[in-house]
Order: structure tokens, then C-alpha cells, then sequence
């Protein structure tokens, strides 16, 4: 590996995250190369320098600060909102429910609706016209096979 | 720094037993609760948000609105884990807000562009435990210069000791969007304290 590729795995190694093989071979890697080792020592520096660990409070201080939560919460049961979230959790078959009768329904609209018809004033098919689609007969040329119909090309 | 991850403090009763009793009814059980995760929910508050006051006020909210949301805790995650997530979204949303009213810039900050001066130092002796602050103001406007986001993830990482782990379901992402997350935070506050800092002695 290259000088940038141990850089990339600094943060690793200092949160502890970084498994073998590789984290011996950055250790290897900074013991030997001075420029590599003083960078990660400034980053690790850089980190102890706006990050702190925070004291942990006395006894006395996590009494009082429960004292004065538990004076805040309203005593006896919480079971509102959990009657309200089970309640919500066993719908949840309506939004799929919903969904699969909207599709249900635009497939039996779309099934009951007038065929395509072909247009008054196409000069394409003459005496296709009040015909639908499936009912219009394209002649045949019996010579080749091929469409009587002349298309013109757009 | 501390090291402790998230796992339930020990003792006879554990959490998912008191949150049971709190829900059917036993709601001094949840001083239980208060007491074992205080600790944990005020460093995190206290690392954020700075102001002692602030994390006082932030934490007692932050048990209030665990106790009112209770009934949504699954026993499928741990309630340190839960709670530390309605903590760092609650410090989310405070830092959010104290984002949007900051309009001072970085020079502003320094006062630099006014008087001309260079900024001020925040040297670092030597590369190890001895650091000495120079104006521990500014380490803490420097802090307050970082994205919430990118602020919350360091946090995590730093002050709070979790693994990637334990930051992915705090966060309620994948590990791999909490080393990115990490990387962008430690190259922003990099270039931050470059604003102020002669680097080169650190």
C-alpha cells in the first residue's frame, strides 16, 4: 500500500475499528514512516483537543435530577398512546387494502368502457368508419400476400 | 474519555422488566430509568449543547418525552439505545434551531477582518495528553462552526466513546454512512480549526 491508502485507514485504527491484517500492517507502517506517524499524531491531537470526556455526575446530582423529572411526569398509568400506536399498528391492512380495490376498480372501469373506434375522418381505412379496431379486415394482395392498403410514409 | 458502550448498566432488574412495570401502571419505576441513563444522556447533552443550564433543561426533557413515548419502545432494541436516539434528536433539533439563528462568520468570530490582527492561536504543546487552550471560547465556537450533523456523529465518536455500531443504530443508519458521516466531520472541523490554528504545531 501507498502513503495514502495507510492515511485513509488513520481514522480507523484511532476509533479502534480497524481488524487484522491491516491494522499490523499501519502500525508496522507508521513505525517506520515519520511523515505518516506525525499526521496521525496531529489528527489524534486535533480530536483530544475540541473533544473532552464529560464528568459523570456526583450521587447527589442524578438524585435531585430524578427528583425533578418524576415531578414533571403524571403518576398512574401511560397507556393512551399505547392503546392509540396498537390501535394504529393493527390497521395496517387499510393502506394496502385501499390500494389493491382503487386498481380493482380502474380495471373494471377500463373493461366496461367503449372499444376504440376508428375515426370519422380517417382517409387511411375508407369504409372502416363506426368500426373498432379489431373488427376492420385489411385486404390482401393474393399475388404476394401483402396489404392492399396504401400507408403513407410520415 | 469515556469507554462504556450502550449496554444496559447492570443490576437485578433490567430495563425491559421496569419499562413492563411502567407500563402496567408502576410509574415510580421509571426513576429507575432516570437514574441508570442519566449519566450517559447528560454527557451526550453537555458535549452538544455546551451551556450546563441548556443540558440540564435538555435532559429533563429528553425523560419526559421517553416516558410519554414509553408505550412505543419495542424490547426488540435496548432502552439505552432508545433513549440515546430520542437524546440525539432532541440535541439535533436544538442545534438545528441555534444553527439557523448564527449569522456570524468565521471572521466575525475572530474579529479579524476588523482589526487586521491574525487569528488567535489555539496551540497545542505536544502531540499528546498535554494540551493547552489558549481561549477555550473559541475551541467551543469552533465546535459550534460544524454541521449538528457532522457535531452529533464526532460527539458519538469522541466524548461518547461508541463504536460504528452502536453510532449506525443511535443514528438509525448503516455503519457504512456513519464512517462517511465521520469523515466529512473530521475534514470540516479539520479545515475550521486551520482558520485559527498554526497546524503545523500540532
Amino acid at each position: 500500500m501507498k502513503h495514502d491508502d495507510f492515511r485513509e485507514l488513520f481514522d480507523e485504527l484511532r476509533d479502534s475499528e480497524l481488524g487484522e491484517p491491516l491494522k499490523g500492517e499501519l502500525l508496522a507502517h507508521l513505525a517506520s514512516c515519520a511523515d505518516c506517524r506525525q499526521d496521525y499524531e496531529r489528527r489524534a491531537a486535533l480530536a483530544k483537543m475540541f473533544f473532552r470526556p464529560v464528568a459523570v455526575p456526583a450521587p447527589a446530582q442524578i438524585e435531585a435530577f430524578t427528583r425533578a423529572v418524576m415531578e414533571k411526569i403524571p403518576s398512574g398509568r401511560v397507556p393512551a398512546a399505547r392503546a392509540r400506536s396498537e390501535a394504529l399498528r393493527n390497521l395496517w391492512w387499510v393502506v394496502p387494502s385501499l390500494g389493491f380495490a382503487l386498481a380493482a376498480l380502474i380495471l373494471a372501469l377500463r373493461r366496461g368502457a367503449p372499444a376504440l373506434m376508428v375515426p370519422m375522418d380517417s382517409q387511411l381505412l375508407i369504409g372502416a368508419q363506426n368500426k373498432t379496431v379489431a373488427e376492420i379486415v385489411i385486404p390482401l394482395d393474393p399475388a404476394n400476400g401483402q396489404n392492399l392498403v396504401a400507408v403513407e410514409e410520415q | 474519555m469515556q469507554t462504556a458502550g450502550l449496554e444496559p448498566q447492570g443490576g437485578c432488574i433490567t430495563d425491559s422488566e421496569i419499562v413492563d412495570r411502567v407500563r402496567s401502571g408502576d410509574s415510580q419505576a421509571y426513576a429507575q430509568l432516570v437514574k441508570s441513563h442519566y449519566p450517559r444522556v447528560r454527557g451526550l447533552c453537555l458535549s452538544l449543547l455546551a451551556n450546563p443550564s441548556e443540558s440540564e433543561d435538555a435532559a429533563q426533557e429528553i425523560f419526559i418525552k421517553a416516558y410519554r413515548f414509553l408505550p412505543q419502545f419495542k424490547n426488540d432494541s435496548s432502552f439505552s439505545t432508545w433513549i440515546y436516539r430520542i437524546a440525539s434528536n432532541h440535541c439535533l433539533d436544538v442545534l438545528r434551531k441555534e444553527a439557523r439563528h448564527k449569522t456570524e462568520s468565521l471572521d466575525a468570530l475572530t474579529g479579524a477582518s476588523e482589526s487586521g490582527d491574525a487569528p488567535p492561536r489555539l496551540t497545542v504543546s505536544e502531540p499528546d495528553s498535554s494540551v493547552a487552550f489558549e481561549n477555550k471560547d473559541i475551541v467551543r465556537r469552533v465546535l459550534e462552526r460544524l454541521s449538528p450533523e457532522h457535531r452529533m456523529v464526532l460527539v458519538l465518536k469522541e466524548t461518547q466513546g461508541l463504536s460504528y455500531v452502536e453510532i449506525a443504530r443511535t443514528l438509525e443508519c448503516s455503519v457504512d454512512a456513519v464512517k462517511g458521516r465521520l469523515k466529512r466531520a473530521r475534514v470540516e472541523l479539520d479545515g475550521i480549526a486551520r482558520h485559527f490554528m498554526e497546524l503545523s504545531d500540532v
